[in-house]
């Protein structure tokens, strides 16, 4: 009676194991079915829970309001007490906040200097590292006009990325580098269309035959997006014995220090060949060309008013 | 109890804010400890607000039930669990 009454327990055990697994399992797979199936109506019930957390961290580190300024102060004294009790460390911060500041301010005056589009500028609240996953987070929203699709830049002109969904008061952008993130671009030097694929960590790939003068230095244009000059090629990669070669793109500001980024006003539209044509000619002459004065330009073309880096590059530009 | 809660609300509070290097372990903490599925909440809730628009946005959840189906099918070898 006993041995019976033993193995009954133990049996009953290993059911309740094996219907907790079936529960655990089943669970998991209702939670992935509403991912997949209804992504749009789970980002909203999420955004419930997490965008609130999100605003008191924002509001705790980039508010100005009395109270986290005093605890942000507060920290700063602390910081600067035990900055004080080495003379050589102090001088050294403070070379590097004057740095920090100078470089604050030409990354904001390049920001807002820019006269083309307006946009608006942003401040970087969660990169790559630290959101889980390869996405920007700014914290500017829909009150602020950021709209969803919108281009997202570095500096003047450099793309990357879009405004892949914006809630009241902060945003989320989709990196052109997050990994499988497929883009047409314009490779200046050999001057061919290409498909770039991200890679994740601020990096494009760009794969073209054997035999194409790929170099590094190359600038690599987003025709897709106006004034979309997106960085050069930093590594090439090739190998004799592989039908093809690769290059390795990145931006001139790493990821990781971008502290600022503007956005632009409107959502991003799909162009026609000849329409990206258009654009990228207009990115050539502005990169390219500068006004010279009439007797001073020296030139067999007869146009007068302008000078090219390179005749190459003029050539195929008014082609 | 009260332990359990702090911890559940310290891992919602680094998987919605970072850093991830202070996330995972938690919770993988939390998963080994307790054993238990509501951390899918949490996951679900990453993947559907970060994840948005990306081709699989379902990793955290399905990471998260997969290490817990692992722990439970473990749990009689480990020794955390037999002491």
């Amino acid at each position: 009676m006993k041995k019976f009454s033993s193995i009954t327990r133990v049996n009953s055990r290993r059911i309740s194991q094996t219907k907790k697994r079936f529960h655990i399992l089943l669970i998991t797979l209702v939670c992935i079915a509403a991912l997949v199936i209804a992504p749009a109506l789970m980002r909203t019930a999420a955004a419930v829970i997490v965008a609130p957390v999100v605003l008191v961290k924002d509001w705790f580190l980039e508010s100005g309001s009395s109270l986290p300024q005093y605890l942000r102060n507060r920290k700063e004294m602390v910081d600067q007490i035990a900055l004080l009790e080495s003379q050589l460390a102090a001088t050294a911060g403070e070379r590097h906040t004057i740095k920090t500041l100078a470089q604050e301010n030409e990354e904001l005056r390049s920001l807002l200097g820019y006269d083309g589009e307006e946009r608006i500028l942003a401040a970087v609240i969660g990169r790559p590292g630290v959101l889980p996953y390869d996405s920007l987070m700014l914290d500017r929203g829909l009150d602020d006009g950021i709209t969803e699709g919108a281009p997202v830049y570095i500096g003047d002109n450099t793309v990357i990325g879009i405004v892949k969904n914006a809630s009241a008061k902060t945003s989320l952008v989709e990196l052109i580098t997050a990994p499988n993130f497929e883009s047409t671009v314009f490779i200046m030097g050999p001057d061919i269309y290409t498909n770039a694929v991200g890679i994740g960590g601020g990096q494009l790939r760009v794969g073209v035959p054997q035999g194409i003068p790929l170099a590094e230095g190359d600038l690599v244009v987003l025709p897709s997006i106006t004034s979309g000059v997106y960085g050069a090629i930093s590594v090439v990669q090739s190998e004799a014995t592989r039908p093809e070669q690769y290059g390795f793109v990145s931006p001139e500001t790493p990821l990781s220090s971008i502290r600022f980024v503007s956005v632009g006003t409107t959502p991003m539209q799909s162009i026609s060949f000849e329409t990206a044509q258009e654009l990228l000619g207009a990115i050539r002459s502005e990169l390219f060309t500068v006004p010279v004065p009439e007797g001073i330009l020296v030139d067999t073309l007869g146009t007068g008013t302008t000078a090219t880096t390179s005749a190459s590059t003029t050539v195929q530009a008014e082609e | 109890m009260k332990l359990r809660i702090l911890l559940f609300c310290a891992v919602a509070f680094f998987g919605f804010v970072g850093p991830l290097w202070v996330f995972l372990p938690l919770l993988a903490f939390y998963i080994a400890y307790y054993v238990s599925t509501e951390v899918l909440l949490i996951t679900l809730c990453i993947d559907a607000y970060f994840g948005y628009g990306e081709t699989y946005s379902f990793l955290y959840t399905a990471g998260a039930g997969a290490l817990l189906l692992l722990v439970h099918i473990l749990r009689p070898t480990l020794s955390l669990y037999n002491r």
